[in-house]
């Protein structure tokens, strides 16, 4: 009995390593992201005259919302698959970025220090004005967003959180006309 | 052209003139002194003057820039060459300004010494934090009739819990600290001894309730292999155990963790009974396969957080009897917060030395199943539940009373006398979080829950119904959570099982309560 309890939690472990990590994002919208795209580049880049696909991570800094847009200032982290998926803080300040969304996101999602994963097109500098605050920022055209909850927190901490245990809420939304 | 035209024009002409020569004078005369003053060497140089006037000023930061105009020339400068101010007077203007530019690059100095200084600073760097985990003030009103001394409505302070932790790498990413600053009451372990020995005297009054290491030996394994969790802590055994005391949706613990009062006696039904201890000091492996099956293997010490293990440092003899016991829980999440979980927990427990009500010498185990629904469709609404049976050795005693051995003659080994039995428990809680309109954050709760303490006898059953509203102030879980809650709980209890006298007026456990907590919560 015991050794076939052991064979069996073995046999997760393998599978689970040699499985791909999991996508958060639908698959259709992950084609022709430019996997090379260099985020230090294009933030000196301030004439945006290339326009690509690219997949970023961050942690919210601030948000807003108003006429069906949601305006998104984001601080730029590397996407690591350990010790789990998603953006990880890396004790750097890599650069800020503003995330531009056309629909609806639950304002839980849009707290300060909650993860965030985009997947869209960059566009040129421009003005943002997020809470009274302009400032010129390169900017992501999302056509899909991936938020933890993690108001802070890294995603690795979850679930074992603190004082107990707590599940990590995430959500995925999309753009009405996201296109592949 | 009219005679007032002509007046005028020739006005505005005056005054381009002297506009004209007024800026030929202050813009074109710098421009010619400064070629003068590189060029003839007998007007002497300004900045030149500046150096001879004295030393120069000893600083550490970058050296002092003296303001001067685009033209390269400072004012001080023009008005000297142009005679209006005195060299004297030229050289206190300078001295004036660079005692400024000394000034300001000694504060940006300190700045930059501060900096440094406080950039290593452990609470800036993750590696030191603190957090109110729960402070909870609470009103009660029980009907049961009480003893002389005691009430029926009290106010105490529930919990005021603070919370330690950090991150010292990527190796080592999480330790962790629990105090319990209310004031907590002395736990007496069960002295060995018969029906006739005296009842144990306090040993134990701890408010020191969680601490842990979290070792994450190989990055790359992570979350496959997350990490290896080691000291005490809430057990992984269900929903409620693992639920912080911030973050629950009713004030009193289930049944599970705690029901009954007085001595068991041999039905196996009377008795305060612990059928799930919340805390306890384990080592165990934590992981995630998949993203859906997450998993813990570990093995406990089986007596309760009051029972730290060493109490002799130079013998190694432990403090209390601690019985081992392995478990194993594996959970398979749906979605990213919905899920079913198996909890299993093997091992022997003691009468003797213990400090959980209801444990008797022999085997033990627990099986339990539980399950939390919060649909996407649905955001608002929350259901979750927990089945649990198990088996509890024979002679079960509760904590302070004497007990040795399985025995059931209570004059040789003490204990209840009771056989080994098997218990049951089950609940379900449902809630919905209003989140706009006249009932924003408000939260209406209803719970139900039995526990068996004996399934092979009857007029044991405990069932209690507990209607509940909550107002969330602030309702950012886990970390923020500021929240008033109202209980009204419908009790029921048959009894201590055929054969055997029962008082259901001062049964806790039979009669109704209600309670309102005021809570806040800041991490």
């Amino acid at each position: 009995m015991k050794s076939s309890v052991s064979l069996l939690i073995l046999s997760w472990v393998l599978v689970g390593a040699c499985a791909p990590t999991h996508k958060v994002f639908p698959s259709k919208m992950t084609d022709n992201v430019d996997h090379n795209f260099d985020f230090s580049r294009w933030r000196m880049m301030t004439d945006g005259s290339e326009s690509k696909k690219v997949q970023l991570g961050g942690r919210i800094v601030s948000s807003q919302a108003s006429g069906g847009t949601v305006t998104i200032v984001v601080g730029q982290l590397p996407i690591v698959n350990h010790p789990a998926y998603g953006p990880k803080d890396n004790g750097k300040n890599n650069g800020d970025f503003v995330i531009v969304f056309q629909g609806h996101i639950d304002e839980s999602d849009l707290q300060s220090g909650n993860r965030v994963m985009v997947v869209g097109t960059t566009r040129p500098w421009k003005v943002v004005t997020v809470n009274d605050y302009s400032r010129s920022f390169p900017i992501v055209e999302a056509q899909c967003l991936h938020f933890w909850n993690t108001q802070g927190r890294e995603i690795a901490d979850f679930p074992f959180y603190e004082a107990g245990y707590v599940s990590l809420r995430q959500e995925t939304v999309c753009a009405k006309n996201a296109t592949p | 052209m009219s005679g007032w035209d002509g007046m005028s024009c020739a006005a505005n002409m005056m005054l381009m003139a002297v506009v004209l020569a007024i800026s030929t004078t202050v813009v074109h005369k710098p421009a010619l002194a400064q070629e003068a003053s590189t060029g003839q060497k007998q007007v002497p140089a300004p900045t030149l003057l500046a150096q001879q006037a004295g030393p120069e000023p000893q600083t550490q930061g970058p050296s002092p820039t003296i303001q001067s105009s685009p033209g390269g020339i400072s004012l001080e400068d023009l008005l000297l060459q142009k005679g209006t101010i005195t060299k004297e007077e030229w050289l206190r203007i300078r001295a004036g300004e660079e005692y400024k530019v000394v000034e300001q690059s000694r504060r940006l100095d300190n700045l930059e010494d501060w900096k440094s200084k406080t950039e290593v600073l452990p609470i800036l760097r993750d590696k030191v934090n603190f957090g109110l985990n729960a402070l909870q003030f609470l009103y009660g009103h029980v009907n049961a009739n009480v003893p002389e001394g005691k009430s029926q409505d009290s106010f105490s302070v529930r919990r005021a819990e603070m919370v330690f932790w950090g991150k010292l790498s990527d190796y080592l990413p999480r330790w962790h600290m629990l105090m319990e600053f209310q004031s907590t009451g002395l736990t007496s372990s069960t002295p060995t001894g018969n029906g006739s020995a005296t009842v144990g005297s306090p040993s134990v009054a701890t408010f020191f309730r969680e601490a842990y290491i979290d070792v994450r030996p190989v990055q790359s394994w992570a979350p496959n292999l997350n990490f290896i969790r080691m000291g005490i802590f809430r057990m992984p055994f269900g929903i409620f155990t693992e639920t912080s005391g911030g973050l629950r949706d009713i004030i009193s613990s289930p049944y599970l963790n705690g029901v009954g009062s007085g001595k068991g006696n041999p039905t196996g039904s009377g008795g305060a009974i612990e059928f799930l201890q919340e805390r306890d000091y384990f080592v165990d492996v934590r992981g995630k396969i998949l993203n859906r099956l997450e998993y813990v293997v570990g093995i406990m010490n089986n007596n309760n957080f009051q029972a730290n293990g060493i109490v002799s440092n130079t013998s190694g003899i432990g403090g209390a009897n601690q019985p081992k016991a392995v478990y194993t829980r594996l959970r398979l999440f749906g979605d990213d917060v919905s899920f079913i979980s198996f909890t299993m927990i093997q091992g022997t427990s003691n009468n003797a030395g213990t400090f959980i009500n209801g444990r008797g010498k022999g085997h033990f185990d627990r099986y339990g199943v539980d399950f939390r629904f919060n649909p996407k469709f649905l955001p608002g609404f929350t259901m979750y539940g927990e089945y649990w049976q198990g088996h509890d050795g024979a002679n079960a005693t509760t904590v302070g009373t004497p007990a040795n051995g399985a025995c059931l003659d209570t004059a040789v080994c003490g204990g209840s006398g009771a056989p080994g039995m098997h218990r049951q428990t089950w609940y379900v809680l449902a809630k919905y979080l209003f989140t706009e309109g006249p009932l924003e954050n408000f939260e209406p709760v209803y719970m139900y829950e039995e526990f068996d303490p004996n399934t092979r006898v009857s007029n044991d059953l405990y069932t209690r119904h507990i209607a509940g509203l909550t107002y969330y102030f602030e309702n950012f879980p886990p970390k923020m959570q500021s929240k008033i809650q109202f209980n009204y709980e419908f009790r029921h209890h048959a009894g201590n099982g055929p054969g055997i006298n029962y008082d259901s007026k001062t049964d806790p456990f039979a009669n109704n309560a209600f309670f309102l907590q005021w809570q806040l919560r800041f991490m």
